[in-house]
C-alpha cells in the first residue's frame, strides 16, 4: 500500500534522526511554501529568464478573432498534480525542506462524472538540501537520508555558496526545484498515461505548459509572469471579448526542441475585471497549426467552462475536471501527510 | 515509487465491489447475514460532523444501486460484530456551494452549452438506524459503531436476527411483508424474474412475537391513520387472519370481537376474497377486483392460507321500530331477520345473523348512559334505584305500570309523594323512561326479553369465531351503550375465565371516540383497564383510529405493537408521533394504500412493510355479490338472473360454519332443500343450531353432525308440506 510504505518511510527517518542523535532545529508547523509562492512566483511559468522568441503562424494581422465553435476534439483525460513543500528543519541560515507530490489522470466517464484512471495514481517524496553547506547536523542528515535511499535534491545547483546566508533567495529557489521536481513527476505520470491508454486517441489536457510532444496533449496555462505577446499585440489581447483567442503562434521553448504551438484564449467575460481574468494559454504540439484545428481545440476547451469550479478562487480558468482531480489529490496527500506537524 | 500495478488492481477491485475489502474473518462470521451475490452496496462513513453510533451510522451508496431505498435493511460491521439496520434519510451530495452558482453557471455567461460535458459527482448518503447487532460471541450484547467498510443487503437470515425472531417467547405471526432492494435467486444464483420481466426482490415476513401481541409478555395493538386511505381495517382483517391460522397451528383456541361501526365493512368476513368456481361468475359480474398476483405471491411468502372467516357471528339490534314489543318476546323462536338493523338482509345470508334486544332491566344498572345528565339528579337516582331493586319490574311496560300506580296512589292520599319520591319527580322519570325505546331505537323493547337458545351477544365464544356487532346504522347512543355493555360483559367473563377461548381479540374502530383522551366515562375506564390488564385475563385490544393525538394514552402506551398508515400533515406534527425520523414522517405523509409502519415491542427501530389483500372480500364488494336484490334468486329456484345465492344456500353456510371441514356442495343442499318455503329454510337454520349447540361438546355428537341435523329437518318440514 502507497500510504503505509510512505508512512513506514517516514517513521524510518525520524528514528534514524533519532538513533544518530542528530541535533536538529526542527520547524514545527510550518506553512507549505505554496501558500507563499503559488500564485506567480519566481519560476512558476517557464522558470527561465528569456523569452523565447514566436513565429506566427496564422495571420498576425488579426490577432484577435472569434473561436469558430462548429468542431470540437473530444477531450477526455485530464492530468494534474498536487504538491506540499514544508520545511522541516532549519541549516544554519537556509531552511532543509520536504516535498511531496501525487499526480494522476482524471478520465471523464460517458456519463460525464470523472474518475481517476486506474494505474496514473503515483506519489513522490523528495528532500530538497544543499550537497555542500558548513552545518555539520545538516551534512550528517543529508548522509543518513542517503543511506535510507531517499531523493535528494541541491537547491543551489550551479550557484555558489554564497547564497545560502540568504534565506529568503534560498527558500525561493527551494520551491524551484519542488515545482521542477512536480513537473517532471507529473511528466513521468503522463508517460505512464501514454503507455496505458495512449492508443486510444483521445485528448488529455495537462494542467500547465506542455513539456513533450503529443499530438493530441493540451497544456493549459492558467497564470503566468509574462507574455509572449508585446506591444500592441499584447494590447489587443488584454482587451480580448470572451470565447476569442489570439492567433496561433510557434515557439521553441529549448534550442533544439520540439516546436510548440500556442494561442491565448479568453474563457470568460472580463468586462470591469483585471485584463487577465479567465485568460489561458493554449499549448500543443507543433504539428498542429490549422486554424480548423486550434478553434476546434479552443472550441472544446470553451465547452468545459460549466460547471464552474465554485470551490476554488481559480474558477474562471480552472476546468471543471482539474478541480475534481486536484481535490482527490489534496485529500490523497491530506491522508498521507495526517500526523505532520506542518503538512495540513 | 508506488507499485502502480498493485494499486491498478485495487482500483479495479474497488471499483468492482466496494465490499471486496471485507475482512475473511468477518465474512466467514456472517456471511449468511449479508448478500453476498449482490455485493457490497456501498462504504460506510463517518465524519467529525456525523459520526457513527450506536443507533445510527451513514453510508454512501455504489452508483449502480438503483434499487437502494428508503426502508431497505443492510448490514455494516463493528470490530466484531454485524450491525443490522434500516435505511433512513437519504441526502444527496455535490460540490455545489450554494444554488446560485448554479444559476450563474448556465445564466450569467455567453452560450454555456445547456449539456455540459462534465458532470459534477454527486453521492448518495444514507442514514442506517441500527435495528440490532450480532457479536460473534452469543453472550455479548454489542453496541459499538460501524467501522469504515463494506456495506451488504441483508438477507433474510439477518432481517430475521434483526426483528428479533430468535428471542420470541411465543410463536411467529406474520403482520406484514418486508421488501428489500437486493433479487431472490435460483440455484444457481440466477436472479428471479416475475411475469412483467422485472427481477424479483427478496422479501421476507415481518414478524411479531404472539406473547407480545396476545399476551402475557405484552400485548394490544393499534392502527392509526386517516379513513380510507390508510387501510387500517384490512390489515385488521388481514392480521387476525394470520393469528387465527398460526394459533389453530399452536392448538390454541382463538375468538375475536369486532364492531361494524361503517357501511358493510364487516359483514361479510365469512366470504372469501378468491371465489371458488361456483361463485366465479358472480364475482365477475359485480365487478369484484380479484387478488393479484402480487397478494397471491405475498401470501405464499408469508405462509399464510387465503381463508375466510367462516365461524362467523353477526349480532345486530332490530331496526328503529321495528323491535317485538310484546309483553313477552320470545326470541328463541325469532326467524324475521330482515327486521335486523344490518345490511346483510339476504334470507339466503343470514344464517349467521343473530338480534340484541334489551328490556329494561339491564338499563337499570347504568342510568348515567341512558339519560341525560340534567335529568339524573339525586331524586332522580333515587327514584330509579328503588325501582331496579323492584324484582316485579321485568319490563318497560311493569316498569310504566309500577310509575302510574304510584301516581294513582298519591292521587288517591291526596298528598304530593310516593315512597318519599315527590310526584313531579314521578312524572319526569315516566316520561323520560316512556322515551327510551324511541332514544335508543331497535335496542330497547318494551316487553321482557327471553333469548331462549339462541346465542347471545356476551355470551362464550367458540374457537376461530369471529362475532361482529353490527352498529353502523344505529344512532349514536345505541352505539355506545352497545359497545360499552357488550365490552363490559365480556370483560366480566373474562375475569371468571369464562371465555370459552384461550385468547379474545376486541376489535374497537374509532378508538378517539370511544376512549378520547383525559375523557372520563364507563367504556373508556374499560377499555384502559383492559389494556392494563387485559394481557393477563386473555383479552387483547386490537384498536383504530383516524388520530391517535386524540386516544387516551393509557391505551396507546399499553401497545406493544402500533401500526402507521398514511397520516394527515394536521395530525402528524402532533407529540404522538416525536419519536419518529422526519424522513418516517414524511414517507406517512404520502404512504400509499397496503403499505404500513410498524412498531413491534421487539423492534429497535420502526420498520415499513407491505401486506396483501384481506382474504376476504371487501364490505362494498360483498353487498354486491351477495346482497344485490337484484342477483338474489327466488325460492322458485330461476337461476336465469346469474344469480349469486338462493334462499335455501342458508342452509349451506349455515353447514359451513358449524362444519367446516363437511363435504357437502352448495348444488347438493340446494337439491336437497328444493320446495321449502323462505321461512321454512330460515326455521330450519335456527333449529339446527340450537340443537347442533346442546350436542356438540356431548357422545351424541359421535352419532350426528349438522348436516344429518338438516337433512332430518329438511325431510320433516317436507312431510308437513305433503301433509298440506
Amino acid at each position: 500500500m502507497v500510504t503505509a510504505s510512505y508512512a513506514a518511510r517516514q517513521l524510518a527517518v525520524q528514528r534514524q534522526v533519532n538513533r544518530y542523535g542528530l541535533d536538529l532545529r526542527v520547524i514545527r508547523a510550518g506553512e507549505p511554501l505554496e501558500l507563499t509562492y503559488a500564485n506567480g512566483g519566481a519560476g512558476v511559468d517557464d522558470g527561465t529568464s528569456n523569452r523565447p522568441e514566436i513565429e506566427w503562424i496564422e495571420d498576425a494581422q488579426r490577432v484577435v478573432r472569434p473561436v469558430d465553435r462548429t468542431e470540437t476534439v473530444p477531450i477526455r483525460d485530464f492530468l494534474d498534480g498536487a504538491q506540499r513543500t514544508i520545511p522541516r528543519f532549519v541549516g544554519t541560515t537556509f531552511p532543509v525542506v520536504e516535498s511531496i507530490c501525487a499526480a494522476a489522470v482524471l478520465e471523464r466517464e460517458p456519463h460525464g462524472v470523472g474518475q481517476v484512471c486506474a494505474g496514473t495514481m503515483d506519489f513522490q517524496a523528495i528532500w530538497i538540501l544543499p550537497h555542500n553547506c558548513g552545518d555539520g547536523e545538516i551534512r550528517r542528515f543529508r548522509a543518513m537520508l542517503e543511506e535510507q535511499g531517499i531523493e535528494i535534491r541541491d537547491p543551489l545547483g550551479d550557484a555558489g555558496p554564497e547564497l545560502l546566508d540568504d534565506y529568503s533567495t534560498m527558500e525561493q529557489r527551494i520551491y524551484a526545484v519542488a515545482m521542477e521536481a512536480r513537473a517532471e513527476h507529473e511528466e513521468r505520470v503522463y508517460r505512464k498515461w501514454c503507455e496505458l491508454y495512449g492508443d486510444a486517441g483521445d485528448w488529455i489536457v495537462l494542467d500547465g505548459r506542455l513539456r513533450s510532444g503529443n499530438s493530441t496533449a493540451i497544456g493549459l496555462v492558467k497564470s503566468f509572469s509574462r507574455h509572449y505577446l508585446t506591444g500592441p499585440s499584447a494590447a489587443e489581447l488584454y482587451r480580448m471579448p470572451e470565447a476569442h483567442r489570439t492567433a496561433a503562434f510557434r515557439m521553441f521553448k529549448r534550442a533544439g526542441g520540439d516546436p510548440i504551438t500556442a494561442w491565448y484564449l479568453r474563457l470568460r467575460d472580463a468586462s470591469g475585471l483585471d485584463p487577465r481574468h479567465g485568460l489561458v494559454r493554449i499549448e500543443v504540439s507543433g504539428e498542429i497549426d490549422s486554424a480548423t484545428e486550434i478553434d476546434a481545440i479552443s472550441a472544446a476547451l470553451l465547452a468545459e467552462r460549466s460547471p464552474r469550479a465554485t470551490g476554488d478562487d481559480r474558477w474562471a480558468t480552472l476546468l471543471y475536471p482539474i478541480y475534481h482531480l486536484e481535490q482527490a489529490l489534496k485529500r490523497y496527500l491530506d491522508a498521507n501527510t495526517r500526523g505532520w506537524d506542518a503538512a495540513s | 515509487m508506488v507499485d502502480l500495478e498493485q494499486f491498478a488492481s485495487l482500483v479495479d477491485e474497488l471499483e468492482a465491489d466496494p465490499g471486496s475489502r471485507l475482512d475473511p474473518r468477518l465474512r466467514a462470521l456472517f456471511g449468511d447475514l449479508i448478500d453476498q451475490q449482490h455485493g457490497a452496496i456501498g462504504r460506510v462513513v463517518a465524519s467529525e460532523q456525523e459520526p457513527a453510533g450506536s443507533h445510527s451510522f451513514y453510508f454512501w451508496a455504489n452508483e449502480e444501486q438503483r434499487s437502494l431505498d428508503v426502508g431497505h435493511i443492510v448490514v455494516g460491521f463493528s470490530e466484531d460484530a454485524a450491525v443490522i439496520g434500516v435505511v433512513d434519510e437519504p441526502r444527496r451530495y455535490s460540490d455545489l456551494r450554494s444554488f446560485l452558482d448554479d444559476f450563474y453557471d448556465r445564466q450569467i455567461e455567453e452560450a454555456i452549452e445547456s449539456q455540459t460535458i462534465s458532470k459534477r459527482p454527486e453521492i448518495l448518503v444514507f442514514e442506517v438506524t441500527v435495528l440490532r447487532t450480532k457479536h460473534e460471541r452469543d453472550d455479548v450484547d454489542s453496541h459499538r459503531p460501524v467501522i469504515a467498510g463494506p456495506v451488504y443487503y441483508a438477507t433474510r437470515e439477518a432481517i430475521d436476527y434483526a426483528l428479533g425472531k430468535h428471542e420470541f417467547a411465543g410463536a411467529p405471526i406474520a403482520a406484514l411483508l418486508h421488501t428489500n432492494g437486493n433479487y431472490e435467486r435460483d440455484e444457481v444464483g440466477n436472479v428471479l424474474v416475475d411475469e412483467k420481466g422485472y427481477d424479483v426482490f427478496q422479501r421476507s415476513p415481518i414478524w411479531i412475537d404472539e406473547h407480545y401481541l396476545l399476551g402475557p409478555e405484552a400485548g394490544h395493538a393499534n392502527w392509526t391513520g386517516q379513513s380510507g386511505l390508510a387501510t387500517k381495517t384490512s390489515h385488521v382483517q388481514f392480521l387476525t387472519s394470520a393469528v387465527f391460522q398460526r394459533m389453530r397451528g399452536e392448538g390454541k383456541k382463538v375468538a375475536a370481537l369486532m364492531f361494524n361501526v361503517k357501511g358493510a365493512d364487516l359483514i361479510w368476513l365469512d366470504k372469501s376474497a378468491v371465489p371458488d368456481d361456483e361463485l366465479r361468475d358472480a364475482y365477475d359480474a359485480a365487478k369484484f377486483k380479484p387478488l393479484s398476483d402480487a397478494d397471491l405471491e405475498a401470501y405464499d411468502a408469508l405462509d399464510l392460507e387465503i381463508e375466510p372467516f367462516t365461524n362467523l357471528r353477526i349480532f345486530a339490534p332490530f331496526k328503529p321500530g321495528q323491535q317485538p314489543s310484546t309483553d313477552k318476546v320470545m326470541l328463541g323462536s325469532f326467524g324475521e331477520k330482515s327486521r335486523l338493523n344490518t345490511l346483510r338482509d339476504n334470507p339466503a345470508e343470514t344464517s349467521c345473523l343473530y338480534p340484541v334486544l334489551w328490556s329494561i332491566r339491564p338499563l337499570l344498572a347504568m342510568p348515567h348512559k341512558v339519560f341525560e345528565r340534567n335529568d339524573l339528579d339525586d331524586k332522580m337516582w333515587g327514584l330509579i334505584s328503588e325501582l331496579r331493586d323492584d324484582q316485579r319490574i321485568t319490563s318497560l311496560k311493569s316498569l310504566l305500570k309500577r310509575l302510574d300506580e304510584a301516581l294513582m296512589e298519591i292521587e288517591e292520599n291526596g298528598g304530593s309523594e310516593w315512597h318519599g319520591h315527590h310526584k313531579f319527580t314521578i312524572l319526569k322519570a315516566k316520561n323520560r323512561f316512556y322515551g327510551l325505546p324511541s332514544k335508543f331505537g331497535g335496542l330497547v323493547t318494551e316487553g321482557e326479553v327471553d333469548f331462549g337458545n339462541l346465542p347471545q351477544v356476551d355470551s362464550s365464544f367458540t374457537d376461530q369465531e369471529v362475532r361482529v356487532v353490527d352498529i353502523a346504522h344505529c344512532n349514536s347512543n345505541v352505539q355506545e351503550l352497545l359497545v360499552a355493555s357488550t365490552v363490559n360483559r365480556l370483560w366480566q367473563l373474562a375475569e371468571r375465565d369464562e371465555l370459552g377461548v384461550d385468547k379474545l381479540i376486541i376489535f374497537v374502530d374509532e378508538l378517539n371516540k370511544y376512549a378520547p383522551g383525559g375523557s372520563e366515562g364507563a367504556l373508556r375506564d374499560t377499555l384502559v383497564d383492559i389494556a392494563a390488564r387485559g394481557r393477563h385475563l386473555n383479552v387483547v385490544l386490537f384498536g383504530a383510529q383516524q388520530f391517535r393525538s386524540k386516544v387516551e394514552s393509557e391505551i396507546l402506551g399499553n401497545c406493544g405493537t402500533s401500526f402507521y398508515g398514511r397520516i394527515g400533515d394536521e395530525e402528524i406534527i402532533n407529540s404522538s408521533y416525536r419519536s419518529l425520523s422526519e424522513t418516517t414522517k414524511s414517507e406517512l405523509l404520502g404512504l400509499r394504500k397496503g403499505r404500513l409502519l410498524i412498531r413491534h415491542a421487539h423492534f429497535r427501530s420502526p420498520l415499513f412493510g407491505s401486506f396483501p389483500r384481506p382474504p376476504v372480500i371487501s364490505g362494498s364488494e360483498g353487498q354486491r355479490v351477495f346482497n344485490d336484490p337484484k342477483r338474489i334468486v327466488g325460492s322458485n329456484g330461476n337461476l336465469a338472473n346469474a344469480g349469486v345465492s338462493n334462499p335455501s344456500d342458508a342452509l349451506y353456510f349455515l353447514l359451513k360454519r358449524l362444519s367446516p371441514d363437511e363435504r357437502i356442495n352448495r348444488g347438493i343442499v340446494r337439491t336437497e332443500a328444493e320446495g321449502l318455503t323462505d321461512a321454512q329454510v330460515q326455521q330450519i337454520c335456527l333449529s339446527v343450531e340450537q340443537q347442533w349447540n346442546k350436542i356438540r361438546d356431548t357422545s351424541a355428537a359421535r352419532r350426528m353432525t349438522p348436516w344429518t341435523i338438516i337433512k332430518h329437518q329438511i325431510q320433516e318440514a317436507k312431510r308437513m308440506n305433503s301433509l298440506g
